[in-house]
């Protein structure tokens, strides 16, 4: 064989092996990205892996690195670094939370749980649940705020195991979330969230209606007029009931609108009813109805055959007058 | 050519092709190597445990802006999105009725905001905005509509913003045009230059060219009230020749910390971090339009500004010091002795209410983090910070600043504490202070537990079995009452806390127990 076409050969079986090898290349990076697309569908935000973000070490950084950050940062004058318990949280919530109870008081502490909550929400609830003690030294209702509020997002993602969350925290500290949990949350979500709850012991009774009052002040909303004189209807406890229908009057007076109030009341058995009538009676006596409200609910008792119920109200006015 | 050799030649090429597919394609540059957890939501993503970045490195990175920027940026983006509620959440491929469908959710979502507010609720202003951005990618001219026509509300400045950033500034303006913002024009131009004075005032020129006179002298301010310093070239080419556009340049560039100072170890250091180079901006911006007209006022403002600074500086420090120092500093600009006794006592009135219990807070709260991370001994920062409050303060302000120390101190320790105010004869003190720790609402339960206890062991909080026997001189729980609520609260730690106790205590929790 010649040497010119001996080099011909060589460089051609050259090429084809580089060829061979950008080939190989090329056809393994469409398989990892189409590997990884499945995770980006459920998504709440789609982190852009590009190189470009890859090449900036916040973006990079794993639960250890953002720990030894902290660690440094806390022993320098400014101490830690909102932005960097943010990022932080995005990868390792837990490891997050227990890095906030090393902290003393300080007014900064809740910029730290204003921003877990405002940028993390559901997906650092269950880490501030489970770590919520170790923030001992952080004021008790900024806590119970900023944690209500995560279980709140987390809510209208899962009810169910928000319900469960919530339910393991202690008395003190759900009675005063309840408002902040169900704040803004629909009818469907509210059911869903109390079939979480681990049900309540019969004597729990500021709970409960720390609780009810929470689930009132969530159905009350414009458009929900119905959902809360549904929810009072339905209502098979005394204390949700006493609560609901307290609510329920300041919403009828408060819109001049009492037929659905009284349609309510009308499906209820005859227990609940006279529970009912005792609330009302209560109320228009206690509470300064003015003369047409009192008329109205006068002409909504005779139309669902309630005759007596304004009774005692009508005898003290009399005494009164 | 023999066809034997032929197939020999094509056989050789196609095995070096195989080879080089084999190996060079493994050793060949790797896919980007993005492990699964990195692409999954945050949850979903479980911890690393092994380092991928130095802590210089990452230290470095918070300190560098253009990479703050870029993970702030990520993080609002993933807040837009996160925002949603379920029913509108973006899905990966959509046919164009689910498209249709989730508009309407959008704008039934946005309707049910604005009924709330109607109905005297507060609105999820968060909410109204992310469904705005949303909408705007979906459908800008449907959501311009609907902006267009809708009623204002007071705090609906958001959504606006919301508004301007989706779309680039001339593409907002040609949306106004076709009539689909005529209610709330006003209102989208102001958010559009805002959000123009912010980030990219070289679009400016062009969206100025599409609006009438009167409209660009309304509204052009608004972007003047975000113009950066590092924009300077831009921002005095619009403004070439308008004298009170300058001015605003001017306010907005040259603003030094005035009297807002404060005490950073032994340097006077401005307060806000905001202010920390503000003579270097100021500078810069002094530099840039250096031989303009601009220069005289801008100079002006640099005088102004750097007379107040000292002012405040000097303020700062005096605070510490005998007030005749301040006395003489108005007295020196012309004030008589009366007027300037006055204004010294008022000056120093207003710096003290500010809170001297924050007195050199940061390097406290520094030694605090410290002893919590067990690198300094809490006994030796607190007895710094009572050394320090007794020399350097006048004695006045001594108590209320250390009562603020001890309680700080108590929650990080409080048998400590306790023994740092025994040996330095502050008992009375402490104890005033750990009281009102405990009867403070806000204090967690087992900070209250861990305080009573220290009380506790040094025989200061003891009960009487007789109820009427109060004990009103420390107004500390009773302790059957409090181990109660303890023992409702976290069964294990009480149960535990209660074995602490002193035996006499103890027994008396067991008894009312039982």
């Amino acid at each position: 064989m010649k040497a010119g076409t001996l080099c011909l050969l060589l460089v051609s079986h050259v090429g084809l092996l580089l060829a061979g090898g950008w080939l190989a290349g090329e056809s393994r990076k469409e398989p990892a990205r189409v590997a990884s697309a499945p995770a980006l569908v459920v998504l709440k935000a789609p982190v852009r892996a590009t190189e470009e973000t890859l090449g900036n070490p916040i973006l990079r950084a794993t639960a250890a690195d953002f720990r030894a950050v902290w660690d440094e940062s806390i022993a320098s004058p400014q101490g830690g670094s909102e932005e960097l318990f943010n990022d932080w949280c995005a990868v390792d919530p837990d490891g997050a939370f227990q890095a906030l109870g090393r902290l003393p008081a300080s007014k900064s502490n809740e910029d730290y749980l204003r921003a877990a909550r405002m940028y993390h929400g559901a997906d650092v609830a269950p880490a501030f649940v489970k770590h919520w003690r170790k923030l001992q030294r952080m004021p008790e209702d900024m806590v119970r705020f900023h944690l209500a509020g995560c279980v709140n997002e987390l809510a209208k993602k899962d009810p169910e195991t928000a319900g469960a969350l919530f339910g393991s925290l202690p008395p003190r500290m759900r009675e005063g979330g309840y408002v902040c949990l169900f704040s803004r949350q629909d009818s469907a979500t509210i059911e869903q969230l109390l079939k979480g709850m681990p049900s309540l012991p019969p004597d729990a009774t500021e709970e409960k209606q720390a609780l009810w009052k929470g689930v009132a002040e969530a159905l009350d909303t414009a458009g929900a007029q119905r959902g809360l004189w549904e929810w009072m209807a339905e209502a098979d406890d005394t204390v949700a009931r006493r609560v609901l229908v307290t609510e329920g009057m300041k919403k009828a007076g408060r819109n001049e609108d009492w037929a659905g109030f009284f349609d309510a009341v009308e499906r209820m058995d005859a227990t609940a009813r006279a529970e009912v009538r005792d609330l009302v009676r209560q109320a228009t006596s206690a509470t300064d109805y003015r003369p047409e409200a009192l008329s109205a609910i006068s002409a909504e008792c005779q139309r669902h055959g309630f005759d007596d119920w304004l009774e005692g109200h009508g005898a003290k006015k009399q005494l009164k007058e | 050519m023999k066809p034997s050799l032929l197939v020999i030649l094509v056989g050789s090429h196609l095995s070096a092709l195989g080879a080089g597919w084999w190996c060079l394609g493994k050793r060949g540059p790797a896919p980007i190597n993005i492990p699964a957890s990195a692409l999954a939501t945050k949850s979903e993503r479980s911890p690393r445990l092994e380092r991928r970045v130095s802590t210089a490195d990452l230290l470095a990175a918070y300190r560098d802006p253009k990479l703050r920027d870029e993970a702030a940026k990520r993080r609002f983006a993933e807040l837009s999105q996160g925002e949603l509620p379920r029913d509108v959440a973006p899905s990966a491929a959509k046919s164009s009725e689910q498209r249709a469908a989730e508009i309407a959710d959008i704008a039934a979502a946005l309707q049910k905001e604005v009924e709330t507010l109607d109905a005297g609720k507060r609105s999820d202003y968060k909410l109204a905005k992310a469904l705005i951005v949303r909408w705007m990618k979906e459908d800008p001219a449907a959501c311009a509509a609907w902006l267009g026509q809708v009623k204002m509300r007071v705090a609906w400045h958001d959504l606006w913003a919301a508004f301007a950033e989706t779309l680039a500034p001339t593409e907002l303006i040609k949306l106004m045009d076709h009539g689909w913002l005529q209610r709330n024009r006003e209102m989208a131009l102001r958010a559009s230059m805002q959000h123009m004075g912010k980030t990219s005032p070289a679009d400016l020129p062009a969206a100025l060219a599409l609006l009438d006179a009167k409209a660009v002298n309304s509204y052009l301010d608004e972007a003047y009230l975000y113009a950066r310093v590092e924009d300077a070239v831009v921002w005095l080419q619009l403004a070439s020749g308008d004298i009170r556009r300058l001015q605003l340049l001017g306010n907005r560039w040259i603003s030094g910390p005035g009297l807002d100072w404060k005490w950073e170890g032994d340097q006077l250091v401005p307060s806000n971090p905001w202010d920390q180079n503000w003579l270097e901006k100021a500078e810069a911006a002094l530099a840039a339009v250096t031989g303009t007209p601009a220069e005289e006022i801008f100079r002006k403002k640099l005088e102004y500004q750097l007379r107040e600074s000292e002012k405040g500086r000097e303020l700062a420090r005096v605070a510490l010091e005998p007030a005749d120092a301040l006395v003489d500093l108005y007295l020196q600009r012309g004030e008589d002795e009366a007027e300037a006794r006055r204004k010294a006592s008022a000056d120093i009135w207003e710096k003290y209410r500010d809170g001297l219990s924050d007195w050199q807070r940061e390097s406290w709260e520094q030694d605090l983090r410290l002893s919590l991370a067990g690198q300094r001994e809490l006994e030796d920062v607190l007895i710094g910070r009572l050394d320090s409050i007794g020399t350097e303060l006048p004695e006045v302000l001594q108590e209320v600043t250390r009562g603020s120390a001890w309680r700080d101190a108590m929650l990080v320790d409080s048998v400590v504490t306790l023994e740092v105010a025994r040996q330095t004869g502050r008992m009375e003190e402490v104890v005033k202070s750990a009281t009102a720790l405990v009867r403070q609402v806000d204090t967690s339960l087992s900070a209250q537990a861990d305080i009573l206890l220290a009380l506790a062991a040094q025989g200061l909080w003891e009960q009487t079995s007789d109820p009427s026997e109060s004990d009103n001189r420390s107004m500390l729980p009773k302790v059957a009452f409090f181990a109660a609520g303890y023992l409702r609260d976290d069964p294990e730690a009480a149960r535990l806390w209660i074995s602490r106790l002193p035996s006499s205590l103890s027994q008396f929790v067991k008894e009312v127990a039982r």
